[in-house]
């Protein structure tokens, strides 16, 4: 008879009463999870008179109805909106890949001049940002007012994955890189057939961080966009959800403001959410693994 | 030290930039060598316009004064031409206004703007802001330079100064009797004109509304239950805690967002003077009065009795539906907030009656009612040439245009046939693919006095004016109304806030008592005295 061999805790059966807490304990955090996406899409599903009567929210409507989607789509502006928040998103992101990927490659080689003092340049623009209206005379000075790319170009490098790319550039063995060097590779040639194979992970991440920056981002829109009809889905967004709510600092509080229509609020909500909630599980496992190495190695 | 209204980049970012967000209207112009000057640019009387209302629209209510609400329960039959000729000779003209809803149709789609702009004669390019993020487009596009033709004012520190800078002085266009050159712009009463003056200066074209917030709103049904209108504030006190039911889910008074409990009600309740008491040349704060002390302690009173509703100073519409459900009595929200509640109530009980509050006084004499809502703001004109600023005033005529003129038909519903049609009753019906068109906000350029219409709404019509109407005998003005406070402008809504949120803390209970008389020796040493000096002698020069 052999002697059983010692298996780790991890490793035993769990016990029923283990088991029931652990169901107990996912069940809470997925009624917590899920609650509010359920209020918001019922919400959305319900008439006026049924979120008036159950005080705003609703958790199951008694009679669904698409109104409040009809009501949106309808305009066109969600629709148009839509179609903005995409095109920034997916333009933008390419963009800011392509930056980042560039600056972050340069500064992550030992040799590059001058390297140093961008860097720091760089890591500056987290620490302190130049305010409201200085980035407002850049944009005007550039000529950007009113164009998409005033969505664009002044978020186009973030310092924070700038940073986490480098990082991982560096990490890169070096003699990797000599050798590809010696078999009579250029620069371009070791970022774009060696470098960048190897970093999938955290570019996956790193273009998900940008993508839902662009995608909720609606601050520039709102101060460089004088055409409705280029703003994008967030900034749509907010007039829906801040339609009657007073101004800032005015003690008119409650001056202008109009029946709310959270059935509406609710429906653009949905519009906005699902689009990056599609993305998310395609490029969620590439997460944790892109972030920790990131920021480990070395 | 220099008199001139110069106003740099320089000095409005050190205006603008003081708060968190860069725009807050703390900081001050004056640190850079205007000290002085914006008080000065304050003194004297302005010549306003001469108040001509048109009569042409025939209101099923009469007009209201003194802002000249009236009130439609049919849309007039009478379609007149109240602008004679093309107001503008081509071109663009630009508008940087505010909106509470959620934008128009895009103007490429959108038949009612373009129809419009035809009849107006030149494009009407407007850049549409979230009234609640207004400020900041606000202070960048001052900061920027290139004003457009038509701005929605924001005040902000110094901001005389900024306006004699800046924007066109309108005195010499619409002063007395010039106005009538404009007779939608003569439709506005003389009342609403005043509050877009500074010194002797008339800068703006103001967006009126109905005069006053009112002391909020109640379920006279619930009223009725327990006794009817109460007369003083102890019955007031009685019944809202009589009405109080929580296992019913049922509070006597929900408080809105940044209300401090109901401050302004009680205020109301207990004839505090609106925001200062002038007596032979002499100015008392609201807070100084024993009567704004008494009216925190009732507060604080109700408060501990349980009668607010746990969500009170939740966001709006939160409070707004917690009043419009029936979980609460009475709420502060205005007059203008009874058209979502009458609108609502068939949908969740037809028994609720939403009703105004009425004037009421603590000690059941005569009530007071703070006209605090005259306008919502003014939007200023660029400074350019007389023949420029006459073409803007006759678009702004023409944006002014009353409720029964083909030029509101226009700029409300566009053409009939294409983009609305009458139905049997005669009222315009927008036709579908086009119901979104309507939300232009010409009303951010200018307001003529409001008018209730709501065809397929009546209720909404009768118990808003009702409720102005009722109100309107007991309004009372705030003495400093139309003068300048160079302290007040810079560090007014700091003080007011601080005052807010130490009555909250007192009220909640989270505070002594004693902290009332800490917060009125604050506001004066941080620049209540020295406004109050301001507009004494702001006063004594008007």
């Amino acid at each position: 008879m052999t002697a059983p061999t010692a298996r780790p805790a991890w490793l035993e059966r769990p016990s029923l009463a283990g088991r029931i807490v652990k169901a107990l304990a996912v069940a809470i955090i997925l009624t917590l999870v899920v609650y509010p996406f359920l209020a918001v899409l019922s919400t959305s599903l319900a008439t006026q008179g049924e979120i008036s009567r159950k005080g705003g929210l609703v958790i199951w409507p008694d009679d669904p109805t698409l109104e409040a989607y009809r009501t949106i789509f309808s305009g066109g502006v969600v629709t148009k909106a839509l179609v903005v928040s995409i095109g920034v998103t997916v333009l933008g992101t390419l963009a800011s890949m392509v930056a980042t990927i560039m600056m972050a490659y340069g500064l992550s080689r030992k040799d590059m001049i001058g390297g140093r003092p961008i860097l720091l340049v760089a890591l500056f623009t987290m620490l302190f940002s130049a305010g409201i209206i200085p980035n407002f005379l850049v944009v005007k000075q550039l000529g950007l007012l009113n164009s998409y790319a005033s969505l664009v170009v002044p978020v186009l490098v973030s310092a924070f994955n700038l940073v986490v790319l480098r990082n991982f550039f560096v990490n890169i063995p070096q003699e990797l890189i000599d050798s590809a060097r010696i078999d009579g590779a250029g620069d371009l040639a070791i970022l774009v057939r060696l470098v960048l194979p190897l970093s999938k992970a955290v570019l996956a991440v790193i273009a998900l961080f940008y993508a839902v920056e662009y995608w909720n981002a609606f601050f520039h829109a709102l101060l460089y966009l004088s055409d409705t009809s280029k703003w994008p889905l967030a900034l749509i967004l907010r007039a829906y959800v801040l339609q009657g709510q007073p101004t800032t600092g005015s003690m008119n509080a409650m001056s202008d403001s109009l029946p709310p229509q959270e059935g509406i609020q609710m429906a653009v909500v949905i519009v906005a959410v699902v689009p990056i909630l599609l993305v998310y599980p395609f490029l969620q496992r590439y997460f944790t693994k892109g972030v920790l190495t990131g920021a480990i190695k070395g | 030290m220099s008199n001139s209204p110069r106003l740099s980049r320089r000095t409005l970012l050190a205006g603008a930039g003081a708060g968190a967000l860069a725009v807050t209207a703390a900081g001050s112009l004056t640190a850079c060598g205007n000290g002085g000057s914006a008080q000065d640019l304050a003194n004297g009387k302005a010549t306003l316009p001469s108040y001509q209302p048109i009569t042409r629209s025939h209101p099923d209510l009469p007009s209201i004064p003194p802002c000249g609400v009236t009130g439609y329960y049919r849309y007039p039959k009478a379609r007149f031409r109240s602008v004679a000729k093309t107001p503008a000779s081509g071109g663009t003209i630009s508008a940087l206004v505010a909106i509470t809803a959620p934008p128009p149709t895009p103007h490429d789609q959108n038949r009612i703007w373009q129809a419009a702009e035809k009849r107006i004669g030149a494009r009407m390019n407007l850049t549409m802001i979230t009234q609640s993020d207004y400020k900041q487009r606000f202070t960048t596009t001052i900061a920027g330079g290139d004003l457009p033709d038509f701005m929605l004012f924001q005040k902000i520190a110094n901001y005389a100064q900024l306006l004699q800078a800046k924007f066109a002085d309108l005195t010499p266009l619409l002063g007395g009797d010039a106005v009538h050159e404009y007779p939608n712009l003569a439709n506005i009463p003389t009342v609403c004109w005043q509050q877009a003056a500074v010194g002797n200066k008339l800068y703006g074209l103001p967006l009126c509304r109905n005069g006053m917030q009112g002391p909020g709103l109640y379920h006279k049904e619930m009223f009725d239950e327990v006794g009817g209108y109460p007369k003083d504030a102890d019955e007031f006190f009685t019944f809202v805690k009589e009405l109080t039911r929580p296992k019913q889910n049922r509070w006597g008074i929900v408080g809105h967002q940044g209300s401090a409990y109901s401050l302004k009600t009680a205020l109301m309740l207990f004839k505090v003077p609106f925001n200062w008491q002038l007596s032979g040349g002499k100015l008392t704060k609201d807070i100084e009065t024993d009567a704004h002390k008494e009216a925190v302690a009732y507060l604080r009173k109700l408060y501990a009795a349980g009668v607010f509703h746990p969500d009170s100073n939740a966001p709006n519409n939160r409070t707004k539906n917690i009043f419009n459900n029936g979980s609460a009595a009475v709420s502060t929200d205005t007059v203008t907030g009874l058209l979502g509640a009458v609108k609502n109530q068939a949908k969740v009980n037809p028994k609720f009656q939403p009703r105004a509050l009425k004037a009421l006084a603590h000690d059941g004499s005569r009530g007071i009612v703070y006209l605090d809502f005259l306008i919502n703001s003014f939007a200023v004109l660029k400074k350019g040439d007389e023949k420029r600023l006459k073409e803007l005033l006759r678009v702004a005529d023409f944006l002014a245009a009353p409720i029964g003129s083909q030029e509101q038909q226009l700029l409300t519903y566009g053409v009939e046939g294409e983009t609305f049609r009458f139905d049997d009753k005669g009222t315009p019906v927008l036709t579908a693919g086009h119901e979104n068109d309507s939300a232009i906000p010409w009303g951010f350029i200018v307001n003529g006095p409001m008018e209730l219409f709501d065809a397929a709404n009546p209720d909404t019509v009768k118990y808003r004016y009702e409720g102005v109407k009722d109100l309107s005998p007991y309004t009372v003005k705030d003495p400093t109304a139309g003068q300048y406070s160079a302290t007040d402008a810079t560090v007014g809504e700091t003080l007011t806030q601080n005052i807010m949120d130490t009555c909250t803390s007192i009220i909640a209970g989270r505070k002594p008592m004693s902290a009332y008389d800490a917060m009125v020796k604050q506001w004066r040493a941080q620049g209540g005295d020295k406004m109050r000096d301001e507009y004494e002698k702001a006063l004594a020069k008007s």
